[in-house]
């Protein structure tokens, strides 16, 4: 199911028009990802939460060639599905 | 990562944002991930363009131990919900971070990095060792000369100056005084030098490092350079005809257990499990299919050829 199979889903679920669907969309995305920019875990209840972590640097070493490299520190959006979405499936 | 917000303070955000009543925000959240869990019953996949894609992955049954009691269990089949982020989220949330690349390690940045590793290791030991020395030195010089002269300078750290100065005559000027002090000080600083190097290459060698042999290798390299190069040690093993590494001598002994093969000892030790033959020749094994348990296994030494 892509984006737009999404956002149809969506619009006859809430049998709103696509306009709205697609500008409600859009706002959430956005402040999802402002929240998640400041560091806060976004927690939707019978869906899941959204965390951010840090992966901390790490050494790797190419196995054929025995080049070390050094990868950067990075943050990391992960999700854990909440016990209600789990047993759903 | 202490605060946390709910779908109503996310809901309250988007309201602000789009005019719309908080209440029907809130529904449009709600709405959104129910959609989201219908579409993966429906498809397994659901894309949302700038959050992410879902997936449902299947789990399939497997063994397991449990780790109390030591007995086997069967952890059941499952399906688990995976969530990548888009491209736009990750990086996003990256860019605290988003300056830093990866960076390719050269010989020179691990050669620092051993020695920052080494240091702390070789330091106490000459420390330790430093600080005996300079006491035994002092109660010697004790009971041989109970007061020969008050010492000039204080040095709390550097008790050796005061102990080697102690013969020296205290009818000179204190001109001369000084400059036979800032000698003497030379002098004790380079053989405190040479000592703390020979211990942190006795502390070096007895190591038993079964890790990557590229880190061996630069480890060793600066001990040994000034040593038998590699080619002359190389005399005394048998050598892999062809190889890129000369053996140069044994970091260890493994002993051979079930289920060991010598991939696995290669890659244990050497990093590497296409160094295996370097184990073959160095043990002279005939058959390196059939090795019994229980036998022994020399492990080389393995240095770069130039």
């Amino acid at each position: 199911m892509n984006n737009k199979d999404f956002l149809s889903a969506l619009a006859r679920k809430g049998e709103l028009p696509s306009r709205v669907v697609n500008q409600q969309t859009a706002a959430l995305v956005s402040e999802m990802t402002s929240a998640l920019e400041d560091e806060m875990s976004v927690s939707i209840s019978s869906f899941g939460s959204f965390e951010v972590k840090k992966r901390l640097e790490r050494v790797i070493v190419n196995p054929t060639t025995g080049q070390r490299m050094l990868v950067p520190p990075k943050l990391v959006v992960g999700f854990k599905p909440s016990q209600g979405l789990k047993s759903k499936f | 990562m202490e605060q946390k917000i709910t779908q109503i303070e996310l809901a309250a955000r988007m309201a602000k944002r789009t005019g719309f009543t908080k209440q029907d925000s809130e529904n449009f959240v709600r709405m959104f991930f129910e959609t989201i869990r219908e579409g993966l019953l429906q498809d397994k996949l659901v894309k949302v363009k700038g959050l992410g894609t879902f997936k449902l992955i299947e789990v399939s049954d497997r063994e397991s131990v449990n780790v109390n009691t030591g007995e086997r269990i069967r952890i059941e089949g499952h399906t688990k919900v995976s969530f990548t982020p888009d491209n736009a989220l990750r990086d996003q949330v990256n860019r605290p971070f988003a300056e830093f690349e990866t960076v390719v390690l050269n010989e020179s940045t691990s050669q620092q990095e051993m020695e920052r590793i080494d240091k702390p290791l070789a330091e106490p030991v000459k420390e330790a060792t430093e600080g005996k020395k300079t006491e035994v030195k002092q109660e010697a010089e004790k009971e041989a000369k109970p007061s020969v002269e008050k010492t000039v300078v204080v040095q709390p750290e550097k008790p050796e100056t005061q102990d080697v100065k102690k013969p020296m005559p205290s009818k000179d000027s204190s001109w001369t005084k000084r400059f036979m002090m800032l000698v003497l000080l030379l002098i004790v600083l380079g053989l405190c030098y040479y000592l703390g190097l020979n211990h942190g290459r006795e502390a070096n060698e007895p190591q038993p490092a079964p890790t990557d042999s590229v880190e061996q290798t630069v480890v060793k390299e600066p001990t040994v350079v000034k040593e038998p190069t590699p080619e002359e040690l190389a005399k005394n093993y048998p050598q892999v005809e062809g190889g890129d590494y000369w053996i140069v001598g044994e970091i260890g002994v493994h002993e051979m257990r079930a289920g060991d093969g010598l991939l696995k000892i290669s890659r244990k030790w050497l990093g590497k499990s296409d160094l295996m033959p370097y184990i073959v020749v160095f043990n002279g094994i005939e058959n390196p299919d059939v090795i019994p348990p229980g036998a022994k296994l020399r492990i080389p030494r393995l240095v770069r050829k130039k």
